[in-house]
């Protein structure tokens, strides 16, 4: 099951979530959005579901589940 | 294990720029005023500036003062309403330098209204000129060589001006790591609180970065803050009655 539903539509690609993610389960996707954007894909086994790229993020993307 | 989503008020996406640390904030304030419950109960004085666009992204009443009118406006909305909560999400140049004596009769006054104020030590929305809150030394668009003692004075700090006076809360926090955003949370969570329970003016500044004004990443520019920014600009509770 995943534990982060990720809105890549909304990225904006600040990239603070890659930045403060301490488990390093975030990075770039390799896709690109409608605003030309490269997007963030998660690794799911990595993910510890703490939150912080929710919190981190101005853009709402992250929605943990 | 709480599940974390956006606020059922953050309608539609926000319209800043990548990494601006008005949508954290923006998150945090929706958050609240849901957890708070007053969503209903609120209208939001929005000020002219790149913190206007919370309209568009937050499904919350509102009404837009003549730019830098906050504490004039939010005055008349209280004494009117005294059942809402009046608020306002405003820039350092709204409330420290356009409407710098708005917002300090309105704490003299100690009206019981409650200032988010977003310091990103510029200008933001007019291109990144320097403001009165820029730092001694600091390059911005209108100071290329630096912010000089000698042509534009000391930087303007709201807990020197505002430390002496009889309000009820004035805190700074900053939003440059997720311990920070909790505390951030945190405090304005304890400033809409200090408003219902009447004790009288609040304001939390908020250190926010400008990742396209300052020329930096939005990694960088938080990295900016805690290293030079929150330096200068102590974070801290200073008054809390």
């Amino acid at each position: 099951m995943d534990k982060v539903r990720v809105r890549e539509e909304r990225c904006k690609g600040c990239y603070l979530c890659i930045a403060n993610c301490k488990q390093g389960a975030l990075s770039l996707s390799g896709r690109t959005n409608d605003r030309g954007v490269i997007t963030v894909t998660v690794d799911q086994d990595k993910c510890i579901q703490c939150g912080c790229c929710y919190a981190m993020c101005p853009d709402l993307v992250y929605e943990i589940l | 294990m709480v599940s974390r989503k956006a606020p059922e008020l953050m309608y539609a996406e926000n319209r800043f720029c990548a990494g601006c640390g008005h949508g954290i904030f923006d998150r945090i304030l929706g958050e609240v005023l849901t957890e708070m419950d007053i969503v209903s109960d609120t209208i939001i004085c929005s000020d002219i500036g790149c913190n206007h666009q919370f309209q568009f992204c937050m499904r919350v009443d509102a009404i837009v003062p003549p730019h830098g009118k906050m504490g004039a406006a939010l005055t008349a909305q209280k004494r009117v309403r005294p059942d809402k909560y009046a608020l306002t999400i405003c820039g350092d140049g709204g409330a420290y330098a356009i409407g710098l004596g708005e917002t300090m009769a309105a704490a003299t006054r100690n009206e019981n209204v409650t200032f988010f104020v977003m310091n990103n030590t510029v200008y933001g929305m007019t291109g990144g000129q320097m403001a009165p809150t820029s730092m001694i030394g600091q390059t911005t668009s209108s100071s290329k060589s630096g912010r000089s003692v000698e042509d534009s004075g000391e930087n303007f700090d709201v807990v020197k001006v505002m430390g002496g006076l009889n309000i009820a809360y004035l805190a700074r926090t900053s939003v440059t790591n997720p311990a920070n955003v909790a505390k951030t949370k945190k405090l304005v969570r304890k400033a809409l609180e200090k408003q219902r329970d009447n004790k009288g003016f609040s304001l939390v500044e908020v250190l926010v970065p400008c990742p396209t004004n300052w020329g930096m990443s939005a990694p960088q520019s938080m990295k900016h803050i805690d290293e030079v920014v929150s330096k200068q600009y102590e974070l801290g509770e200073f008054i809390d009655r």
